[in-house]
């Protein structure tokens, strides 16, 4: 049995990553489903006021790696699952690239599944998703930035909510599965719908990135109006997005699917949680565009109603009960890895992200105190490419300006076009800036 | 500050084109600038899929290395002298460079690997017709794998084309498929009874002439799809 594992291996027993961790319930599919090309990452990244110092973050990447001992891991085959097996020191820090996101090598990587990438004033962290989360990664770049300036200007920055104070060990807690922990009493899979998908000309060793910059107060003023949250509102646009480009490129075998948006849910809110591993679920959220033109002022209402619905703690507990019921399995146990990896990595391939068009993760607003406000201009998120959907949305909010970035492995930027010139015609004003070849 | 003219969105200096719809900024005011800061660097991680390549030609190398050496082996030994075993020896060698070749290019050119399997193919039974005699390389098997060759090739760019309509695609195809199996027919006769006469070839090649006069008619009414579901309205 290693549900409970991190409080039986050592892991938290000095606090600094000795011995190992099984994947959470969420991870245990991205490693079968890795190939030499592919991996599943996110990033997160952070523009200061001034040229990042090497050797400064190198310090600050040591001291935040031990404070978070599941990015001081190297991923390993056992016998029946993969695990997360004890690494020291911290990954050499690369020049970022044009190209972000690229498939991760852990061989050139020290055998560490995150990197940290430098460019000017920018501190990038790509993240391979067995670690963690969207809000596990920016705790972990938030807390790296704190030390950074720590020890860059001598300003004692207060650790507060998810910037963790590196002179602490980590705790039980932060290290548990959480879905083992808050999965629910009775399990309930999500209906298997498949959604409109998106299609294009491939460019899978290439992600597009197209980042809009909207103004946070403004956005947040409509999205109050309408009595949505921004979430909702930017979903609503993303849809109709979805729906042009439905309408525009059609494909008569997907006629009758609807378009569909999942949204990542943060869970440790809703459960009290304070993991620093994967513990997000997914909603879904769609239009039926077969039963006739909805208004946008309708749409954002029905997609509101229905985030509420899908969020319902109780229903995403079934959720999570239903995905831990599978690793429970007495057949998936048994089984060796060799047998279950290809199984895994099709079925994935086969059901992974075909119940959604395409996808919309917003990390919120990031708030910082502010000795470090004064030295941290932006932040970024983006998504790297998905397993089948050749487009992804993430979004990011930070000092009155709204970051959506747009990252696809197809060459039609259709999607991004439709949703931010949607907003141009609804009067909000956007900028926008990319990593297109000149 | 820039504005595509086709979206109205506001643009960073360093776009030289609009992101969203590919039209290019034209500022008298402020023109493009290459120096302007850009918000990522112009070096981009090179990924390949090498690895994968390489150790499906090293393992694939080393599977048919053991019976190429064995039957070379086996032959050498009994009859102090290579005989019977260059056939089955040569038969690992075709599939060995047939599946080894593919492995050298990142991107698939599938034209190019059919191409350099007829060769190879005409070049194994180049061998075949030394080893055995005869006087059916030249006059027969040569020709014959090239017209196949030749015939898959033209099927595979016909059938890749982006430019060609599917209709067209397929009238294509069967009308080469009909010339493929007359040219055949010719040869056949010609080697066997030094004439040139056409009997099964005609029946395979007026089918496929049918079914290229049945996908005209069915692509030209889809075209007028309007009229059909007019006249056909119940």
């Amino acid at each position: 049995m290693c549900y409970n594992a991190p409080m039986k291996h050592g892991t938290v027993k000095n606090g600094r990553g000795s011995g190992w961790l099984p994947l959470d319930n969420a991870a245990k599919i991205y490693p079968p489903a890795m190939t030499e090309g592919w991996n599943a990452l996110f990033r997160v990244s952070v523009t200061l006021d001034e040229p990042v110092d090497r050797q400064v973050l190198k310090r600050a990447l040591l001291k935040t790696v031990a404070r978070f001992p599941n990015f001081a891991m190297r991923l390993r085959r056992g016998f029946f699952w993969y695990y997360l097996d004890k690494l020291d020191g911290a990954p050499d820090i690369r020049d970022d690239v044009q190209n972000p996101c690229a498939r991760m090598l852990f061989r050139e990587n020290g055998g560490f599944a995150f990197r940290v990438r430098c460019f000017g004033r920018r501190i990038a962290v790509e993240i391979f998703h067995v670690i963690t989360d969207g809000a596990g990664g920016l705790s972990f770049l938030k807390t790296l930035t704190a030390e950074y300036i720590s020890i860059k200007y001598g300003v004692k920055v207060p650790r507060e909510g998810d910037i963790l104070d590196c002179d602490e060990p980590a705790s039980a807690e932060e290290l548990a599965d959480g879905f083992l922990t808050h999965a629910g009493p009775k399990a309930v899979p999500e209906p298997p719908v498949r959604a409109y998908r998106l299609y294009g000309t491939p460019d899978r060793d290439f992600l597009h990135v197209t980042c809009g910059i909207l103004d946070a107060a403004e956005i947040s003023a409509r999205a109050k109006a309408a009595g949505v949250t921004v979430t909702e509102y930017l979903t609503t646009v993303l849809l109709f997005a979805a729906a042009d480009w439905k309408k525009a490129r059609g494909g008569v075998l997907q006629a009758r699917r609807p378009v569909k948006v999942t949204v990542p849910v943060n869970l440790r809110r809703l459960f009290g949680c304070r993991t620093l591993r994967n513990f997000a679920n997914y909603a879904n959220v769609g239009l039926d565009t077969r039963l006739g033109e909805y208004g946008f002022d309708e749409a954002v209402q029905i997609v509101h109603h229905q985030l509420k619905l899908e969020t319902d703690p109780r229903r995403l507990a079934a959720k999570v009960a239903s995905n831990v019921g599978i690793e429970r399995n007495v057949f998936m146990r048994l089984v060796p890895l060799f047998i279950k990896d290809p199984i895994m990595s099709i079925a994935y391939r086969i059901e992974g992200d075909r119940k959604s068009t395409t996808c919309l993760s917003n990390l919120g607003l990031v708030k910082l105190p502010g000795e470090m406000e004064a030295h941290v201009e932006r932040f970024d998120f983006m998504l790297g490419s998905l397993i089948e959907n050749p487009v992804a949305c993430a979004a990011i909010g930070y000092g009155g300006k709204l970051y959506v970035n747009f990252t696809r492995t197809i060459r039609e930027s259709f999607l991004e076009r439709a949703f931010f010139t949607r907003l141009v015609k609804m009067g909000i004003k956007v900028f926008i800036e990319s990593n297109e070849d000149r | 500050m820039s504005y595509c003219v086709n979206c109205g969105v506001e643009l960073n200096e360093s776009e030289r084109r609009c992101p969203l719809c590919g039209v290019e900024v034209i500022n008298p005011a402020k023109p493009y600038s290459p120096n302007a800061e850009r918000p990522f660097p112009a070096s981009a991680e090179n990924v390949t899929h090498r690895a994968v390549r390489v150790i499906a030609a090293k393992v694939l190398s080393l599977l048919l290395a053991i019976p190429f050496i064995s039957v070379l082996l086996a032959d050498l030994v009994k009859d102090g002298r290579l005989t019977w075993s260059l056939i089955p020896a040569g038969c690992i060698a075709l599939f060995f460079m047939a599946a080894v070749f593919p492995c050298l290019f990142r991107r698939p050119r599938v034209w190019l690997f059919i191409l350099f399997g007829t060769l190879e193919t005409a070049a194994f039974l180049f061998g075949l017709y030394m080893l055995l005699g005869g006087n059916w390389y030249f006059l027969f098997a040569l020709p014959v794998t090239l017209l196949t060759g030749a015939f898959v090739i033209g099927c595979q760019l016909m059938l890749g084309s982006k430019k060609a309509s599917l209709p067209l695609k397929m009238i294509i195809v069967l009308v080469l498929a009909a010339v493929f199996v007359l040219v055949l027919q010719m040869l056949i006769e010609l080697h066997l009874k030094s004439r040139i006469h056409f009997d099964w070839s005609l029946y395979a090649a007026v089918a496929c002439a049918m079914l290229a006069v049945v996908v005209l008619i069915v692509g030209s009414l889809i075209r007028k799809r309007e009229n059909v579901r007019k006249k056909l309205f119940f």
